[in-house]
């Protein structure tokens, strides 16, 4: 059923039925499309969702009736609309007003949220779905609910996490990707039930309905190739340009980085006589075995105390920005396919891949979750990248783990990102670009649902 | 489907990797990648179990070598104009 109020905003009704326990449960879901004028300085286009009681149905209609008086809505309703108004959804509409007003309010399930696209850099939409579900105990009379459960009505809160960028790195990386990331954060009331409780369950079917309007959203838009290539470009196009000044904290990183290296102090000044697989520094490592007809020659230098260290060195067919560029954008889709390739699904929970970029300096974050092996536990990494470039066109590249003292030094915003990782990799694993501070509501508690299928599979 | 709340995937605190790229160009659009990497994986992970897994850390360079590669001939080419134009080899 569609009406229309005015020409910025339009209102959909339909009728979703939802299986939750082996029960049929109809959802009436009302969404009101909202598109700023031209003229507005957030020119977004939301998309407000909610689950209609009668009550809220009846004052949206523009007909004045009571809710005993459904029927007789239902009768000149559907003698004095249009045919476009009265469609198979129309029925069913009514029908499950008319058990709802018979099993009274208080056992309607209740969502409610926005769906905003913002427009982004590379032509593309920062979409963000923020749902919040009132599951109401329903499902007493269900037969898996006992009577102990609780009259209370259980608040569940989805929110999307809200994204911003503030370098161009980060605008370039994380403009590209699926938004439709959904943080789920527990209100305080949450405590008094067991993360089990049978409405938790309800409320997370409802909000389950809506995950497929993101997923739609990305997979009839999805073009990687072609934005990981505009990325590419966009990357090599900022490195031309005047970098932010190295800090002392950077400089130090990457003289730590490489000392590790036998001929550290002529890498920092560019003498282009390093850096040859027959390099008689190269004579102190071990080879690492079947890599000596590889295109990539690798070695090893087993360090007592310490974990092993390896190198490795090839030719790469591109240019060193180019190159360079790859490795800096961590965000391509190609390097998030592999990723989760390489690592896994995460069992359903969104692997943690999340880079962060330090404003007005030469660093990254980088954020991993990494399984090293079957029956090994999961791996957390949490780097800090620093970039310089020489007078020839050298690049260097330096990470090393980020670590207290250096947090102090940031800005709020990446403290914030190291926080939130630190706190619960997998609830930074939900998100896909930068994490940014959310309102009051505590972080303690997250799930969300990601995209099942790599996205070059929908090429 | 109804999914429970997703239960965290355990984790294990304290893996660590350092180290370092370096990208020097050999024609303009050929060039050198050196990777030197050390990790720490922490948890109780025996230090030469890992040793063992240094080439699984070192495969990224593997990656970006299939990533752009292109014809031999063509780059083979392309790094002795470059050779030529810098006069001879350093």
């Amino acid at each position: 059923m569609h009406t229309s109020l005015d020409p910025t905003t339009a209102l959909l009704f339909y009728v979703a039925p939802i299986t939750i326990n082996h029960c049929l449960v109809d959802l009436v879901v009302h969404l009101k499309l909202t598109i700023a004028p031209p003229t507005s300085t957030t020119p977004d286009t939301t998309i407000h969702i909610s689950t209609v009681t009668p009550q809220l149905l009846l004052n949206l209609i523009p007909t004045t009736l009571s809710t005993s008086a459904t029927h007789e809505h239902r009768a000149s309703t559907t003698s004095n609309t249009t045919s476009s108004h009265h469609d198979e959804y129309t029925d069913r509409v009514y029908e499950c007003l008319d058990k709802a007003a018979a099993d009274g309010q208080a056992h309607y399930p209740l969502v409610s949220g926005t769906v905003t696209l913002a427009p982004s850099d590379f032509s593309t939409s920062l979409c963000t779905l923020q749902l919040e579900c009132t599951a109401s105990p329903v499902a007493k009379n269900r037969t898996r609910v006992s009577n102990r459960t609780p009259a209370n009505i259980l608040h569940k809160t989805a929110r999307a996490a809200s994204f911003s960028s503030s370098s161009p790195f980060m605008s370039s990386n994380s403009s590209s990707y699926f938004r439709s990331t959904l943080l789920s954060t527990t209100s305080s009331s949450s405590s008094l039930f067991p993360p089990t409780h049978p409405s938790q369950h309800d409320a997370h079917a409802y909000l389950n309905h809506f995950q497929p309007l993101l997923l739609a959203f990305y997979y009839r838009t999805a073009r990687p190739d072609q934005l990981d290539a505009a990325l590419l470009s966009h990357a090599e196009t900022v490195l031309g340009a005047i970098p932010p000044l190295l800090s002392l904290p950077e400089v130090t990183l990457l003289e730590t980085v490489l000392s590790k290296d036998d001929h550290s102090f002529s890498a920092v000044t560019g003498n282009q006589s390093i850096a040859t697989s027959l390099d008689s520094s190269i004579l102190s490592w071990d080879r690492i075995p079947n890599t000596v007809y590889s295109p990539v020659s690798m070695f090893a230098k087993r360090q007592k105390g310490t974990g092993a260290l390896g190198k490795a060195h090839s030719v790469v067919d591109a240019g060193a920005k180019r190159v360079f560029a790859w490795l800096w954008s961590c965000q391509l889709y190609e390097r998030r396919t592999v990723h989760l390739l390489e690592n896994g699904f995460g069992n359903g929970v969104p692997l943690l891949r999340l880079e962060h970029d330090v404003p007005n300096t030469r660093s990254k974050l980088l954020a991993l979750m990494v399984n090293l092996a079957k029956g090994f536990d999961y791996r957390c990494f949490l780097t800090r990248f620093v970039w310089d470039v020489s007078a020839d066109g050298t690049f260097t590249l330096g990470f090393e783990p980020i670590d207290d003292a250096d947090v102090e030094k940031l800005d709020e915003t990446t403290r914030h990102f190291v926080d939130v990782v630190r706190r619960d990799p997998n609830y930074a694993g939900c998100t896909r670009a930068q994490v940014s501070p959310l309102p009051p509501l505590p972080l303690f508690h997250t799930y969300v649902w990601s995209a099942p299928r790599s996205p070059r599979s929908h090429m | 489907m109804v999914r429970a709340p997703l239960s965290s995937l355990t984790h294990v605190n304290g893996a660590q990797t350092f180290g370092f790229w370096r990208i020097r160009p050999l024609a303009p659009d050929v060039c050198d990648v050196t990777l030197l990497q050390q990790g720490e994986v922490g948890g109780s992970i025996p230090t030469w179990l890992m040793d063992k897994n240094v080439k699984y850390m070192l495969k990224m360079v593997a990656f970006l070598v299939a990533q752009f590669k292109r014809a031999p001939a063509r780059v083979d080419e392309e790094v002795r104009a470059s050779v030529c134009e810098r006069g001879g080899l350093d």
